[in-house]
Parts: structure tokens; C-alpha cells; sequence
């Protein structure tokens, strides 16, 4: 019978505890095999692969002929067609009115109108496409409705300054521009917006 | 993809403190009430005994020393009244409550001025320290006879304490759950679309019964198949028997999923709407936690006013709206106040009528036949009706003659005039003539109603007949351009159908008799400004609205039937829509806004006075658009930055206004300005950080900027002309005509 035996089956606990904290401290003493060390430096010391970095993860959609994209964080939720309820005595511009988002009533917009782009998205009832994006920034909430929504896209470069002959209104609110399925994207600027939806609500 | 989240962590420790005495006092000052009239209560010390505690405790964790001092020694006190070598008397307990609310106090600072406490008024907590150890004292003889069977009892009666304080805390626990009421929000909006989304089952499964009957249908046609083929081959009976049996597969496995499908619906139905209930009755708080500070205020008062009250409250469990609850305290307050002050007689005169010298105050909440009934009620004096008369007749509010033929419910209508006191002294507590009418225009407010009834020389009675809840309102659902509205039934006079050729035109208003007068028509179209023109035949759809002299008809376009819909606020950014109180859905899930029945009023008056002037002045209105200059003031300083909107309006400029520089760089690049007017020192983005991003931006760079500031040393000015500044202000130079000039020659006259 080995000592060790002997311990576990007549000593105290304390005994039992003490013999597993042996087992441990042998375990942490056994020599690392040789060849441990030289891999783990060689590992270190070689040249590092860098994958190009996520630098934006954004949400594409579409307004009218445009296409446009905005920042994941700034999006809540990408609802369906839901009926807008219009507010008395509002100017109808931008603001739509409300509607129904998870049993909530929250105000519609229509960044269309803000960017100065023909958008049918919140007239035609016959495209499957349609689709209210609720945008959330610090509990500023605000739905428009965008005619097509893609998804999101982790672009894994920097944005292209928009030219400056490029002077609509869009262009006010677009940070950068990048491509896209053969397409030019126009990436807003979430703050701006925000800035100028809040201000349209006054 | 976040939702704002609310929760306690963001509470700083003070103000968890706060939360922990808020929760405390409560336990203190009822204990304290109730031991006042059983000062050996071995249950009530041991709650009060861990009340003070737990107070000392989290003191000590928020590293509040004058509260864990005022705690520690009110707990002392408690201990030494357990073990009963010291009796609380009224005395002591005086003492104690005033170290309750000292501690609220302490608490209820804010945390810059939480310092304080330790200096300036160090002297009061001194005071208050003092007092109760004198108090304590001054009664430390132990009292004969309770001190034997205590000796004793202690062990006994705190295993007794346990008993009684374990469910209390318990519940106590449960009361205080605290939910921000946005979660509440989210959570009713929730349950409230899963209850819409159950809804769809049923048409769904309706129209599936067609393809039941389609397959109905096709079995029957291959029967009069099989019918009309008189003789056919083998193979092609087969092949027409195995479709009739395929036919009868589909019906029969359709049936069986149709079946499921229905089971499905009605299990889904009852949970979505148990659950949107149970979501709904969140909003509901068992009265207790209402009334909680009545027995101390009682207690003080009677002391105070000398005489012998007790409270009692009954239905501590019944369910009341938050809302509700919440505006209850002031009228109760109101009504007890008044009660200990005039309703009951003095003990002696008590004694001497035969009543028992102690009077009772009953506070009883409870629900009855759909409204929840509160009722006041004191064994006091009661009323004297004739007195009422007296006073009615003396105030020539009535002839003696009308006075002497009114009911006694009329009579008591009187109470609840405005300035109506039928009390000539005025007396700290009631009587100011700030009466009864605010008992009543708080059940209003809510839409109940509240009665009173006496008997003379047996007590007064106070009836509020009040709605279950306030997040659910009856109304009315209209259509008005095409849109669902809804009109709170409480405020509808009347609704009718209304002939066209009844309408007459007055003076290009029209009018049309109702109860032999004529009535103002108003559309809902023109008090909306609705751009769908109304229909324009057929009957129309008439609301009456308004009281007795100010009768309005409002015009329609369609009565869509009667609901109950859950209030929901509207987002706060919207401001308050004129007419418009709040939004709804309807069961279809859709919008539904919900008018404002006073704000609706107001409108139609304006309309039907001034309307036609508007609307002249509205085309008017249209030709004056010449291009104004626009100059953007930004400043985090209101005075400043209304200063100078000012001046620049009276010169004729448009002036738009950003709050700091983030605000301002925001504006710039949003929308035209001619110049921008910035201060430099400012939150988030100064001045010359705002310029900087003007002067880079390739569309801005030309805009003109001044620096308008207070740094008026010749260093700072080189920085902000060195950033790009086209013109550097002082404000210390800072008069009307300097910026105004400066203004000027900048950009020009504002309409040049």
C-alpha cells in the first residue's frame, strides 16, 4: 500500500486536502519538455499576419435610387410596414407621425425628405420590400421608412471623402462614401441626423 | 440595437441612502405611532430596533457619520426599551419622531451639500442627540411592574417579534420592488403587441376553413366524375378511386391541423391578454402604499390640536392606480386635517355626550361594482345642515327663503365652493378658506366624483367614488380624414346624425338648433387642420361637447364605435400637440391619437369666433417671404445668448440658436447661415474648436465668424483671429450698437 493510499482512505479532510495540495505542487514542478520554450519564442519572434481590421460595421439601405448606410449601433430594430398615424397641426415634411413599433408609439420620420431624395417607400403599400428601420441613439428614438434594406456589412476600409462638387442636401449629411456590390454607398453621418431630426420635432 | 437602460446602478450612494430611509422612515414612524399606545410591544420595538439598524448600517457604508450618530442612538434607545429598563412614553417618542425626519433631512441633501451637516448644522444634531439621551433618562427607572414578567418574556416575545416581523418584511419587500416607469412602458408596449399578433390567428384560421371547403368541393366533384362515367376501364376506376382517397387524406389530416390551429389560438389568445393584464395591473399599488405617512400625521396633529384620535385604515391591500394614489395624499391630508381640527369634540365633551373619549378617524379603500370607492369617515360633531344654511344665506349665495327648501345633499354641495368656510376663526391647520374645493378638483382631475354625509353629533363622511385606473380611459372612436381618433367618453355631451338642410348660415358661420337653441358647428377638419377635405354628402356625424352655455358641435366624418384603449403617453420631444392628450392603440394594433376634450374646446371658440380672420391671415401670411439674412448665435449662456437674438432680430436678421459648439457645428453643417456669432468657452466644443472646423470644412470655410467673449486679454484675441475669426468682440465692451455694427459690416443689412 502506498503512503498516498493510505491517506485517502482513513485520514482526516484536513489530511485529504493537504495531499491534493501535494498533488498540485508536483504537477507545477514538472520540467516544461525542451523543445517548449524555443516554439513559444519562434511563435512571437515571427513577422505577424495582420488581418485587415473591421473599421465600420454598417447598415445598408435604400432610399429611392440611393443607397445609403449608417452606423449598427445607431439601429434599434428593421420592422415591417406598419400604418403612420399623422399629428394635427404638424408640418408634414418630416415629420410623418407615429406609429406602432413593439406595442409603442414612436415618431416616424422621413429621411427621405430630410436628404432630399423621391422616396415612394411610405406611399407604396404594394412593395414587399419596404421596410421602418428604428434608429435609437441614447434613447432618442426615431422609425423611417426606407424602400429596401440589405443588411449589415463590415467594411474593411476607410471611407472616400465625398467630392466637394457633390452639394445636395445628402451630401451635407454623408461622412464618407465607399463601394458596394458595383455600387456607390453614401455613409451618414448618425449625429448629424439625429442633430437635425430632433430640431425638425420643434 | 440597446434600449436606454434604467436601472439602480446608476443611483449614486447618497442617493441609495435615500432610498433605504425612504423605506425605513416609514417603518419608524408607524412603529413609533403604534408603540405610543402599547409602549411594551415587544414586536413593534424589535422592528423599530432593526429599522434604526439598518439605517446605521447603510450610513456607514455611504460614510455618513452624522446619520449612523443619530441612528446609533436612536437604536440604543430601542434596545434599552426591549430589554425594559426604559419605557418610551409620548415624551420620548416626541423625540424620536423628530430623529426621524432628522434623518430624512440628512438624506434628502444633495451631495454637495452633504458637508454641511458636519459643519453649520452640527449644532442641531447635537441638539437632537441630546434630547433624546435627557428623554432617555430622564424615565429610566424601570417600571415596577413590567420589569418581573419581562425578565422572563423577552426570549418569548421576540420568537413572538420574529413571527410577526418576518411577514412584514416580507411584504415590505415586495411593496418597494422598484421599476423605472420606462421599463413599465416597454413592458405594457410588449405585451401588448403579442396580444395584437394573437389576434391575427383567428382570420388566419378563418380563412383556412376555405380550403376546407375547397377540398369539400373537389371530393364532391369526383364523385358526379364517377357518377357520369358509366362504364369505365380498370385503371381508370383505380386511379380515380386513389385520388377520391387522397382527397379524403387532405381533408381529413386538414381538419385535424385546423383543429390544432384552434387549440393553438385560444391558448394564445388567454396568455396575451393574462399577460397584458398582469402587465397593466403593474401600474396598480396596494393603497397601503399610499397612506403611509397618515398615522404620524394624525398623530402629530391631534398632539398638536389636543385632542384624543386614533386612525384606522382599512383595505390597505386594495389595488389603486399609481397616479390615483399619488394625488389622493394632498385631499386626504386635506380632509384629515380638517376632521381632527373641527370634526371631533375635545375628550371631556366626548366623555360628557357618552361617546368614547378617544374619537376614530376610518380611512377605507375598497372596490365596489367597477370604481374604487375611498371613504373619510370620523365619529366627530357631523355637520350642522342649518349652520350651512346660515352661511349660505350670510354669504348671499342663496335667498333664506331657496336655502330653507334645499336637500341636505344640496346644501352639503355648498362645502365644496371655493372660499367656502363655515368656520369664522382661522387656525394653522384648516379653515384658510382653501377648502373643500380642492377635494373636489382633484376627483375631477381623474374623473371620479366626491360626496359628503353627516349625521350631527355622530360624524362626517367623505366619499370618493374614483376610476380603477387612469391608463385605461372609455371613448369614443371617431375617423377624421381618414385617421382613427378617440374622445374620452366623460367629455361627450352628446353624438348625432345631423340632416344637411338643417344646418342655417349665420353671418358665414353655421348653426344648426339643438334643444331649442342654436348650436356653433365647427369641422374637426378645420380644428386639425386636416388637408383630406371632408365628405361632402350625406348625414353628418355631430359631437356635442362643452357645459350648459358654451355648447359646440363638432363635426366628424365617421363614428366608429366605442373602446376602451390604454393611455400611452406620447414622446416627450413632441411637446405638448395642441389638442391632442395622448396616443392608443386600437385591437387591430393600429394608431389611434387621443383628443384633449379642453384644449379641443378652446380651439373651436377661437375658431368659431375668429375663424375666418385666420384664415385671411393665413393667405396673408404666404406673400411676406423675403430672404432674411441668417446669422447662428451660439452660447452655452441663455442670457447671453438671448441677449443677442434679441438685438439682431430688431435689426431685421433671422437668428437660430446652438446651446455649445457641438450644438453650433451641428447647425452649420445642416442648414445656411450667413454668420455665426460664438462664444469661445463652452461644454463638449469651445469656440475656436468650432471655428477650426469651419475654416476646414471646404463648404463652410468662407462663412464669416465673430468671437464674442469675455476674455478680453490681447492673447486670447490673437488665438481666435489666429483661428480664423473675422471679428474678435469683447464682452466687457459688450453694447448694443457695437455688436449690431460689427454685425453689420460684416454681412450686411439683414435684407440687403
Amino acid at each position: 500500500m502506498t503512503p498516498d493510499a493510505n491517506i485517502s482512505d482513513s485520514a482526516t479532510p484536513e489530511a485529504k486536502q493537504l495531499s491534493a495540495v501535494e498533488k498540485v505542487r508536483r504537477l507545477l514542478d514538472v520540467a516544461p519538455p525542451e523543445e517548449f520554450q524555443s516554439e513559444w519564442t519562434k511563435f512571437y519572434a515571427a513577422e505577424k499576419n495582420i488581418i485587415p481590421p473591421v473599421t465600420h460595421s454598417l447598415v445598408i439601405f435604400r432610399l429611392g435610387n440611393e443607397w445609403l448606410a449608417l452606423a449598427t449601433k445607431a439601429f434599434q430594430e428593421i420592422a415591417g410596414r406598419s400604418p403612420i398615424h399623422s399629428l394635427p397641426h404638424a408640418k408634414k415634411e418630416i415629420v410623418l407621425g407615429l406609429v406602432r413599433v413593439r406595442g409603442e408609439l414612436l415618431i416616424t420620420v422621413s429621411l427621405a425628405a430630410l436628404l432630399g431624395i423621391n422616396s415612394t417607400a411610405q406611399q407604396d403599400t404594394d412593395s414587399r420590400k419596404v421596410r421602418f428601420i428604428v434608429l435609437n441613439k441614447e434613447g432618442d428614438r426615431f422609425v423611417f421608412p426606407a424602400d429596401e434594406v440589405y443588411g449589415v456589412h463590415r467594411l474593411a476600409a476607410e471611407l472616400q471623402p465625398v467630392p466637394s462638387t457633390v452639394a445636395n442636401a445628402a451630401a451635407t449629411y454623408t461622412r464618407g462614401l465607399f463601394h458596394w456590390q458595383n455600387k456607390i454607398v453614401g455613409c451618414l453621418d448618425e449625429q448629424l441626423l439625429f442633430h437635425s431630426l430632433n430640431r425638425s420635432l420643434s | 440595437m440597446s434600449n436606454p437602460g434604467d436601472n439602480l446602478s446608476e443611483f449614486s450612494m447618497i442617493e441609495l441612502f435615500r432610498l433605504e430611509v425612504e423605506t425605513q422612515k416609514v417603518l419608524l414612524n408607524n412603529g413609533l405611532v403604534n408603540l405610543e399606545r402599547d409602549p411594551t410591544n415587544q414586536a413593534e420595538l424589535e422592528i423599530l430596533m432593526r429599522a434604526a439598524h439598518s439605517l446605521k448600517g447603510a450610513a456607514r457604508i455611504v460614510g455618513l457619520d452624522v446619520a449612523v450618530r443619530v441612528a446609533h442612538v436612536m437604536e440604543d434607545g430601542f434596545v434599552a426599551a426591549q430589554k425594559g429598563s426604559v419605557v418610551l412614553g409620548q415624551r420620548q417618542i416626541d423625540v424620536m419622531l423628530r430623529g426621524v425626519d432628522l434623518l430624512w433631512r440628512i438624506a434628502s441633501t444633495s451631495e454637495a451639500d452633504v458637508p454641511s451637516w458636519s459643519a453649520d448644522k452640527a449644532p442641531e444634531i447635537e441638539g437632537f442627540l441630546d434630547a433624546l439621551k435627557d428623554s432617555l433618562a430622564g424615565k429610566s427607572a424601570p417600571v415596577p411592574a413590567a420589569t418581573k414578567p419581562q425578565s422572563e418574556a423577552p426570549v418569548k416575545s421576540i420568537e413572538k417579534a420574529d413571527e410577526i416581523s418576518a411577514p412584514t418584511t416580507k411584504a415590505t419587500q415586495e411593496r418597494f420592488l422598484r421599476v423605472t416607469s420606462g421599463n413599465l412602458n416597454r413592458l405594457l408596449g410588449l405585451a401588448s403587441e403579442s396580444l395584437v399578433e394573437s389576434r391575427r390567428l383567428r382570420p388566419f384560421a378563418e380563412t383556412m376553413l376555405r380550403l376546407k371547403r375547397h377540398h369539400h368541393d373537389l371530393s364532391r366533384m369526383l364523385e358526379l366524375l364517377q357518377a357520369s362515367m358509366s362504364s369505365v376501364d380498370e385503371l381508370t376506376q383505380n386511379r380515380l378511386t386513389s385520388a377520391q382517397e387522397k382527397v379524403a387524406e387532405c381533408r381529413y389530416f386538414l381538419t385535424e391541423r385546423l383543429g390544432e390551429l384552434d387549440m393553438f389560438d385560444r391558448r394564445a389568445t388567454t396568455l396575451s391578454k393574462r399577460l397584458y393584464a398582469e402587465t397593466l395591473s403593474c401600474r396598480m399599488r396596494p393603497f397601503a402604499d399610499g397612506v403611509q405617512g397618515f398615522p404620524r400625521l394624525v398623530r402629530d396633529l391631534s398632539r398638536k390640536l389636543n385632542k384624543d384620535v386614533r386612525l384606522e385604515i382599512l383595505g390597505q391591500e386594495t389595488q389603486v392606480d399609481r397616479e390615483i394614489l399619488e394625488q389622493l395624499e394632498t385631499p386626504i391630508t386635506h380632509i384629515l386635517g380638517n376632521a381632527i381640527d373641527h370634526g371631533f369634540e375635545s375628550s371631556d365633551e366626548r366623555s360628557r355626550l357618552g361617546k368614547s373619549p378617544e374619537g376614530t378617524l376610518r380611512l377605507e379603500a375598497r372596490h365596489s361594482a367597477g370604481v374604487l370607492l375611498i371613504i373619510v369617515s370620523d365619529d366627530g360633531r357631523g355637520i350642522d345642515v342649518e349652520a350651512i344654511k346660515r352661511a349660505v344665506v350670510r354669504k348671499k349665495l342663496a335667498t333664506a327663503d331657496v336655502a330653507e327648501r334645499m336637500s341636505e345633499m344640496e346644501l352639503m354641495e355648498f362645502l365644496f365652493l371655493p372660499g367656502f368656510s363655515m368656520k369664522e376663526s382661522v387656525t394653522d391647520i384648516s379653515g384658510r378658506g382653501v377648502g373643500l374645493d380642492i377635494v373636489r378638483n382633484m376627483a375631477r382631475n381623474v374623473r371620479g366624483t366626491v360626496r359628503v354625509s353627516s349625521q350631527l353629533g355622530r360624524g362626517t363622511r367623505f366619499q370618493f367614488e374614483l376610476p380603477l385606473t387612469l391608463s385605461v380611459v372609455r371613448s369614443l372612436l371617431i375617423n377624421i380624414g381618414g385617421e382613427p381618433y378617440a374622445l374620452p367618453l366623460a367629455s361627450v355631451n352628446r353624438t348625432l346624425k345631423l340632416r344637411r338642410d338643417t344646418i342655417q348660415t349665420l353671418e358665414g358661420k353655421q348653426h344648426f338648433p339643438f334643444d331649442g337653441r342654436q348650436i356653433g358647428l365647427v369641422t374637426a377638419h378645420q380644428v386639425l387642420e386636416s388637408d383630406v377635405p371632408p365628405p361632402a354628402d350625406g348625414d353628418m356625424s355631430v359631437i356635442i361637447f362643452g357645459e350648459r352655455e358654451r355648447l359646440y358641435g363638432l363635426v366628424v366624418d365617421k363614428f366608429l364605435g366605442e373602446q376602451e384603449l390604454v393611455v400611452q403617453p406620447l414622446d416627450p420631444r413632441l411637446g405638448k400637440i395642441r389638442d391632442i392628450s395622448s396616443g392608443a392603440l386600437m385591437e387591430n394594433g393600429s394608431p389611434v391619437l387621443i383628443l384633449d376634450a379642453d384644449d379641443l374646446i378652446r380651439s373651436i371658440e377661437k375658431l368659431a369666433s375668429g375663424g375666418l380672420l385666420s384664415k385671411v391671415h393665413h393667405e396673408g401670411a404666404n406673400v411676406v417671404t423675403t430672404k432674411q439674412k441668417r446669422v447662428l448665435v451660439v452660447d452655452d449662456s441663455l442670457t447671453v445668448r438671448e441677449l443677442e437674438r434679441k438685438l439682431l432680430e430688431k435689426e431685421g436678421y433671422e437668428v437660430e440658436i446652438a446651446v455649445d459648439g457641438m450644438d453650433g457645428w451641428n447647425a452649420v453643417r445642416t442648414s445656411q447661415f450667413d454668420l455665426v456669432v460664438s462664444d469661445v468657452d463652452m461644454p463638449r466644443m469651445d469656440g475656436i474648436e468650432l471655428l477650426k472646423n469651419i475654416r476646414a470644412d471646404a463648404k463652410l470655410k468662407s462663412l464669416p465668424v465673430m468671437i464674442v467673449t469675455y476674455k478680453d486679454r490681447e492673447e486670447d484675441r490673437q488665438r481666435g483671429l489666429e483661428a480664423g475669426a473675422d471679428y474678435y468682440l469683447a464682452k466687457g465692451s459688450f453694447h448694443d450698437a457695437m455688436l449690431t455694427n460689427a454685425v453689420v459690416d460684416l454681412i450686411g443689412k439683414a435684407d440687403a
